[in-house]
């Protein structure tokens, strides 16, 4: 959070975009974000805030094939209700606003959406 | 709901088979939602199963608990040649016996607790007789080896044929008779001695 | 042997080879696990009926049959499992079995869908037609084959549905309705590119074996 003036993450500010997107439940890792926000939990000693954790290691951010590139995953559960496709395009939208802002001058990042569950 | 829970393989319904086995099917996809719908339609008769077998409340959750667990793992497996019903009353028999064995040997006859005094004086003293006999049972159960106490709880409190339990314990019916009438006979030698 | 058999004998009872039941002989001769075998299986015995023995062992037997029948109507019901089945499903939703990771939207995009979540969305659409239940329905990504398909191949995927159906419906068409409910829901409901929809009927059952509506 802002609270404090401190700046963002990239990956923070990334998954509070998905999160406001119309159609969006929440944000979900893969079983390997959650081994490894528990793994973490255990190695510091001291409670994480599990929706948090989770909806951060549902954002990955990484290099593209290109050099100078991002390349973001993210994972969501979306509301049914909802066509699938119509809100994984607006998340893509949404990402792309919010990555300029933290990468000026960068190619546009790869952005890959992975629908993990329907509620 | 149709379907006694008491008797998984004779008087489960139909429409409830075919229901169970669909939602295993899904379940066994990944549709959490389906195994959800099964684990709220049979949690209550795997419990009472356990509790009976365990006679612990406490002990009973935790056996069915890692029960379901343990068939949401197996699920992608199942095929079906069962009834979900009767492959979960296997799966909980099979932990309950491995939670009795596991406990300390109580040991001996001499071992059964005296019935307990009624407590509710109050009450006919019928019914007060009746609840003890009943409290003196459940005592007198503690020694049971796992194996008779397993076999004997499958074919009395839960009515299932020897055929049945022999299938879920996964021994002769022989075996299943044999160890009924050893645990017959220990109980009623039990109530001899309560007399 | 007497009716006084080493009362320990049956609580070790290890091994089947060790258990040999009713070998203990009352005093008139007879076998007391046959005796009691005999009642259970209602055979009826005139020596039985008659020896003081035998109604003796078969009236000890009857006030354990009776205390059994009594625990059992005393014994409460355990509806309240709300408490387990949220813990059950606490550890389940930590070991969810998503499945193959299938195109969403157009081929150049590059949004995905996750098997498991997609076939909720096709199961409940082949439901809502009246008499059709469905079980098991896979997906596979374009090109599959008999192979392992290959990670995050794009291109319109081929689902595979079993159905249960009621007597009372056609055979002949439920199977196009029912490609016909997933292609619609395909496209409305995700926006996923199908390009075959097999349909196989696994059951014909009477009409009031399927449950109204169905669990979702």
């Amino acid at each position: 959070m802002t609270a404090d003036g401190e700046p963002v993450e990239l990956t923070e500010r990334i998954a509070q975009a998905v999160a406001g997107v119309p159609g969006v439940a929440f944000l979900r890792p893969g079983l390997a974000g959650l081994l490894r926000s528990s793994v973490a939990a255990r190695a510091t000693g001291r409670r994480v805030n599990p929706e948090e954790s989770r909806a951060k290691s549902a954002v990955r951010v990484g290099q593209g094939s290109a050099p100078g590139t991002l390349a973001i995953e993210v994972s969501v559960v979306l509301r049914r209700g909802h066509r699938a496709v119509d809100v994984t395009r607006e998340i893509r939208a949404a990402v792309r606003r919010t990555v300029p802002a933290e990468a000026e001058n960068r190619p546009p990042a790869r952005v890959t959406i992975t629908v993990t569950g329907l509620v | 709901m149709p379907g006694h829970p008491d008797s998984p393989t004779d008087a489960a319904d139909d429409g409830e088979r075919h229901e169970d086995a669909l939602l295993a099917a899904r379940a066994g996809e990944g549709d959490e939602e389906a195994f959800e719908i099964l684990v709220r339609r049979h949690g209550p008769a795997l419990l009472q199963l356990a509790t009976r077998l365990l006679g612990n409340r406490t002990e009973a959750e935790d056996a069915v608990q890692d029960a379901f667990v343990s068939a949401w793992r197996k699920l992608p497996e199942f095929r079906g040649e069962s009834a979900f019903s009767s492959w979960m009353y296997r799966i909980v028999t099979n932990r309950c016996l491995n939670v009795l064995r596991a406990r300390r040997p109580v040991a001996a006859l001499d071992a059964v607790p005296e019935p307990a005094a009624p407590e509710h004086q109050a009450s006919p003293a019928r019914v007060a007789e009746a609840h003890a006999a009943v409290e003196a049972l459940s005592s007198a159960m503690a020694v049971l080896s796992p194996e008779q106490r397993v076999c004997w709880v499958l074919r009395e409190l839960n009515g299932l044929s020897y055929e049945a339990v022999a299938d879920m314990v996964g021994i002769s019916q022989e075996a299943v008779r044999g160890r009924v009438f050893r645990a017959r006979r220990q109980l009623t030698e039990a109530m001899v001695a309560w007399q | 042997m007497a009716m006084n058999a080493d009362p320990n004998s049956g609580s070790t009872d290890a091994t089947d080879s060790a258990d040999v039941p009713g070998e203990e002989l009352l005093p008139c001769g007879r076998k007391l696990g046959d005796v009691w075998r005999q009642w259970e299986d209602g055979l009826a015995d005139p020596h039985t009926r008659t020896c003081p023995h035998c109604s003796a062992a078969l009236h000890d037997l009857d006030r354990l049959q009776d205390v059994v029948r009594r625990a059992r109507a005393e014994e409460p019901p355990q509806e309240d499992t709300g408490a387990l089945v949220d813990r059950v499903m606490d550890v389940v939703r930590l070991e969810l079995r998503p499945g193959r990771t299938l195109p969403l939207g157009a081929s150049a995009e590059d949004d995905w869908i996750v098997e498991a979540a997609a076939a909720k969305v096709f199961r409940a659409a082949a439901d809502s037609l009246p008499g059709v239940r469905t079980g098991s329905c896979r997906i596979a990504p374009a090109g599959s084959g008999a192979a392992a398909p290959a990670r995050r191949a794009r291109g319109p995927v081929a689902v595979r549905v079993e159905i249960v159906v009621a007597a009372t419906v056609n055979l002949q068409r439920i199977a196009e309705q029912v490609r016909e409910e997933v292609f619609a829901a395909a496209d409305g409901l995700l926006g996923m590119e199908v390009g075959s929809v097999d349909v196989t009927v696994t059951d014909v059952v009477p009409e009031d074996d399927l449950a109204e509506g169905g669990p979702r």
